[in-house]
């Protein structure tokens, strides 16, 4: 069922391929601004650091939208595979695998535009904040999935958390970041282990917390628009 | 369908009353295949020669397996799909409900006929008294100013059938028209139909229900790209 | 003919305006955008080349207020007009076979991508306009308008071939990297670089430049760029309109 409805996210032509070659073309293209657009901002970042939390933001962008156009675009088919006897909890599990799937992707092309812009200091600790960006986003994509119906409406909401979370987070304002910033926690792992010296258990512990949260939220998302409303 | 008739129903098809006339559709050995796959590209003929008529007071049912071409066809027939081969004539007004109830999410059952009032230039009193007729027929009056994204799957349905015979078109072509109805609706809908080609329409059916055969004049079996008439 | 534009457009307008949430976004996702942008941005000086030669020296604050409308515009009528072009494909092609002409269905539609953008581009505007003057309002206009154009046709291109995953990422990254990096004056020596202008957003990235800080109008080569990228995109879209909803009849 998991491969089932990864085939049906990428039935469109080219999504795969925008899929990986959009968030790999932002990092490599945005490498050498990102730095200047913190310190415009007051910011702190230097520009590896910048171009690091870019990968970061361009594979959560992605696994933000597809949490959220998993739910929009499959309601009722879910609804009814889960009446034929599957059931909400094990569509929403497929659903779930589906979408960290191609969200791994994403992410593997951002880690990828990464690697080749800057020295990764430690590059497994790198690669584990750019997924736990992409599975937070997940499930804020999902979350947005259960509560706004129409697609524009829902792409724009995922859009709009997105934009203040990039304006909020650490390094982008004077200051350690914004409570606002749904990915700091994230974004404070992959700044140390892109340009730092890795971070201590708390943040690791933290980043954890956000993600198991994420995945039950989208769990929960999923599951309560697959369940059947008799 | 849901429900079950309080008695048993029999119907037998009226003979064709304009019998001689010349047809209002003909279809003569259309053909049409499909390219599938990225890597491997392979193409699967849909229809090799399929030819049907209709002619005025008939209510003539195209069946045929799952997968064999119906909806294929009947999207040929109106224009919806270009053909490989072979020839589409059509006489008079057309009047077309597809299987997918399309129409718009935010408009209302009685915006809907406002639009296709205008796509069949019919005038404002002509238009009223369709609405009118057919939200009795089909006994959804009191939906008229309901959003079709508060409609039930049954409602719409209804909806998309009366979109489809507004201006009492010459020819009407239904796919799978009453999916969703219930019992009462299911009987009425044919009912309706009877009183049409009493009147000299010309139906075509896309059904898989083998019950409704003995309401028919004409069947076509759609099998291995072909119509065979039985 | 008329009769049915007609019909078609407000019952098309008003089916939009039965989305509050998305009247919401439209409005406040501007309003945060820009406002925040300008305000987080620390004034320090910053020279900015001028198209046709000579610089300007202004701050970054500025330089942010005069550009963030434009990405934001260039967003959201992408983003508008890959959705109403996906509802185009559906349901309009219906309306067809009951009788309207493939033209009939779309200029309802090029009018609500329009509306769209019309809405943007005077939000956007209106909250640039609180923290930012240029140096001449009309140009200044005009080149925003010509970015919701190009990209609000783009994006509908979008919709039409990328489908609604794909046409949604195309049109966050594209403005993104054309507006927001390769166009900008914020970075490097502040003149785009060579790649940049074959995007469609360098001509109006341009004339935003030279009506935000130059005193006089001198960018005539980059209007005409401009200008010829938005009909180029609106041509294309009103073509792959057609072929998503015409007939096959014949």
């Amino acid at each position: 069922m998991t491969l089932v409805f990864i085939r049906e996210q990428l039935r469109a032509p080219l999504t795969l391929a925008l899929l990986v070659a959009l968030p790999f073309l932002f990092v490599v293209l945005a490498a050498d601004v990102l730095g200047e657009f913190a310190d415009a901002l007051g910011g702190s970042l230097v520009a590896d650091g910048a171009t690091a939390l870019g990968a970061g933001w361009s594979a959560a962008f992605i696994a933000g939208t597809l949490g959220f156009f998993q739910i929009a675009s499959a309601r009722e088919a879910d609804r009814r595979l889960a009446r034929a006897g599957i059931g909400p909890f094990r569509v929403a599990a497929a659903r779930i695998a589906a979408a960290v799937g191609l969200a791994v992707l994403a992410a593997a092309a951002a880690y990828l535009a990464m690697a080749i812009e800057i020295d990764v200091v430690h590059p497994l600790h790198a690669a584990a904040a750019i997924l736990g960006y992409s599975l937070i986003y997940l499930g804020l994509g999902a979350l947005v999935g259960c509560l706004v119906r129409g697609e524009l409406e829902g792409s724009l909401a995922v859009a709009f958390v997105f934009l203040l979370d990039v304006f909020s987070g650490p390094g982008m304002t004077e200051g350690d970041g914004s409570p606002l910033s749904i990915s700091r926690s994230a974004a404070d792992v992959l700044l140390a282990a892109a340009i730092g010296a890795g971070s201590p258990t708390a943040d690791w512990l933290e980043l954890a917390a956000w993600v198991l949260g994420a995945l039950a939220v989208a769990g929960a998302g999923f599951a309560f628009s697959a369940r059947s409303r008799a | 369908m849901s429900g079950s008739p309080s008695e048993a129903e029999s119907v037998r098809p009226r003979p064709s009353t304009v019998a001689g006339e010349s047809p209002l559709l003909q279809v003569n050995k259309v053909t049409k295949g499909f390219r599938h796959g990225v890597l491997r590209r392979r193409r699967i003929e849909v229809l090799r020669g399929a030819s049907l008529e209709v002619r005025p007071g008939e209510l003539v049912g195209l069946v045929g397996e799952n997968g064999s071409g119906k909806s294929v066809l009947m999207k040929i027939i109106v224009g919806l799909l270009a053909r490989d081969g072979g020839e589409v004539a059509l006489a008079g007004r057309l009047g077309y409900c597809p299987q997918e109830a399309l129409v718009w999410e935010k408009l209302t059952v009685a915006e809907h006929f406002r639009l296709f009032a205008e796509a069949y230039e019919l005038t404002y009193e002509q238009a009223t008294r369709a609405q009118e007729r057919l939200l009795d027929e089909l006994q959804f009056a009191r939906y008229a100013g309901y959003r079709t994204d508060e409609l039930s799957g049954g409602t719409r349905q209804k909806l998309n059938l009366a979109l489809a015979l507004m201006h009492e078109p010459a020819l009407l072509l239904l796919d799978e028209p009453y999916s969703g109805f219930d019992w009462d609706t299911y009987v009425r809908f044919w009912e309706m139909a009877e009183e049409r080609r009493a009147q000299g329409m010309g139906i075509l059916i896309v059904s898989h229900l083998l019950a409704e055969r003995e309401r028919l004049s004409r069947v076509y079996t759609l099998s291995d790209g072909r119509c065979v008439e039985e | 003919m008329s009769g049915r534009v007609v019909t078609a457009t407000r019952l098309g307008f008003r089916e939009q305006a039965r989305r509050p949430l998305l009247l919401i976004l439209l409005v406040g996702l501007p309003l945060f955008f820009i406002t925040r942008s300008i305000a987080s941005t620390v004034p320090q000086p910053r020279v900015v080349p001028l198209p046709g030669g000579g610089d300007v020296l202004s701050n970054m604050q500025d330089v942010h207020g005069a550009t963030m409308a434009a990405i934001t515009i260039a967003f959201l009528a992408g983003l508008c007009s890959l959705f109403i072009m996906q509802s185009a494909r559906e349901a309009d092609r219906r309306l067809i076979v009951s009788g309207y002409s493939p033209a009939q269905t779309i200029v309802p539609r090029l009018l609500e991508i329009a509306a769209a953008t019309g809405v943007v581009l005077v939000v956007s505007l209106a909250v640039t306009a609180i923290s930012f003057q240029p140096q001449r309002w009309v140009p200044f206009i005009a080149a925003n308008m010509l970015v919701g154009l190009t990209f609000g046709s783009i994006g509908a291109l979008a919709g039409a071939y990328l489908g609604r995953i794909g046409g949604t990422y195309f049109m966050l990254f594209l403005p993104m990297i054309d507006l927001g990096i390769a166009q900008t004056p914020m970075f490097g020596d502040g003149a785009p670089d060579g790649w940049a202008q074959f995007l469609p957003g360098y001509g109006a990235g341009r004339i935003l430049v030279d009506a935000a800080f130059a005193p006089s109008f001198n960018a005539g080569p980059e209007l005409l760029l401009a200008s010829a990228w938005a009909l180029a995109a609106l041509a294309a879209v009103t073509l792959a309109l057609g072929r998503a909803i015409g007939l096959a009849r014949g």
